[in-house]
């Protein structure tokens, strides 16, 4: 049982996603964020060149989502 | 179901944007949601942070190919592994013997030899050293934990690397 309306909607639309995005999405929903602050300084790259984004599957999801008239975050 | 590279222009822009507050709820809300229906190992997410981390920036990756485990000493009771890691710019063979309690010693081959920067990277801290011309290395006294090995591109050495070479996250 998922325990509210909300998961209910966000796994209906996690498992339409493919398989490969639905293991990425789940290791990235766990993973800490790497540091880039300090890594851009260990690198000797300035903050802003490094950073994370969004990525086509978390992008895939928020479009499903978007459209879903349940969906409502 | 449309795959990966059937999304038109907007989803591509959405794609290629920085994470926002929006994504940060998102993957939490992911987070209980699999937390729910299917915990995952207690250490998973720790390779796989290395992992992230490393992904983000320029390099190679190298893979465990084959991993083996040998008795040695005289009782054969405390094993060796012998654990080998390929890229497409190097074959890295390493041994790691149980020494003390809970620490180890690991022995590298990396070939082709050069004598390459190779650097150990561990929750405890990162340490360095300098193959060998035939590209022997050693780390002693390695407290057990997950280790990650990185090979450095070194100046004036006869394999130049393009970029860093690292190896996924192992337990010793």
């Amino acid at each position: 049982m998922l325990a509210s309306a909300t998961q209910q909607v966000l796994w209906r639309n996690v498992a339409k996603l493919p398989e490969r995005c639905q293991q990425l999405l789940r290791v990235v929903a766990f993973a800490e964020r790497p540091d880039y602050g300090a890594l851009s300084v260990a690198l000797g790259m300035p903050v802003g060149s490094i950073g994370p984004t969004r990525g086509r599957c978390l992008a895939k999801l928020r479009t499903m989502l978007s459209a879903d008239p349940e969906w409502s975050s | 179901m449309t795959g990966p590279g059937d999304l038109d222009g907007e989803p591509d822009r959405l794609a290629a944007a920085l994470l926002d507050d929006e994504d940060d709820r998102l993957l939490a809300e992911i987070a209980r949601l699999y937390e729910r229906i299917d915990p995952m190992p207690a250490d998973l997410v720790d390779r796989i942070g290395f992992m992230l981390t490393l992904a983000d920036m320029e390099i190679e990756l190298a893979r465990l190919i084959v991993e083996s485990r040998v008795p040695v000493g005289a009782r054969g009771e405390e094993r060796a592994r012998t654990v080998t890691f390929s890229s497409d710019s190097l074959t890295v063979m390493v041994t790691i013997t149980p020494t003390a309690d809970s620490e180890c010693r690991i022995d590298g081959w990396i070939a082709p030899g050069a004598a390459i920067r190779v650097e150990l990277r561990s929750d405890r801290g990162n340490h360095d050293v300098i193959a060998d011309v035939d590209g022997r290395f050693d780390f002693s006294d390695v407290p057990s934990g997950l280790v990650q090995l990185v090979f450095h591109p070194t100046a004036d050495v006869e394999v130049q690397l393009r970029s860093p070479v690292v190896t996924p996250a192992v337990q010793v």
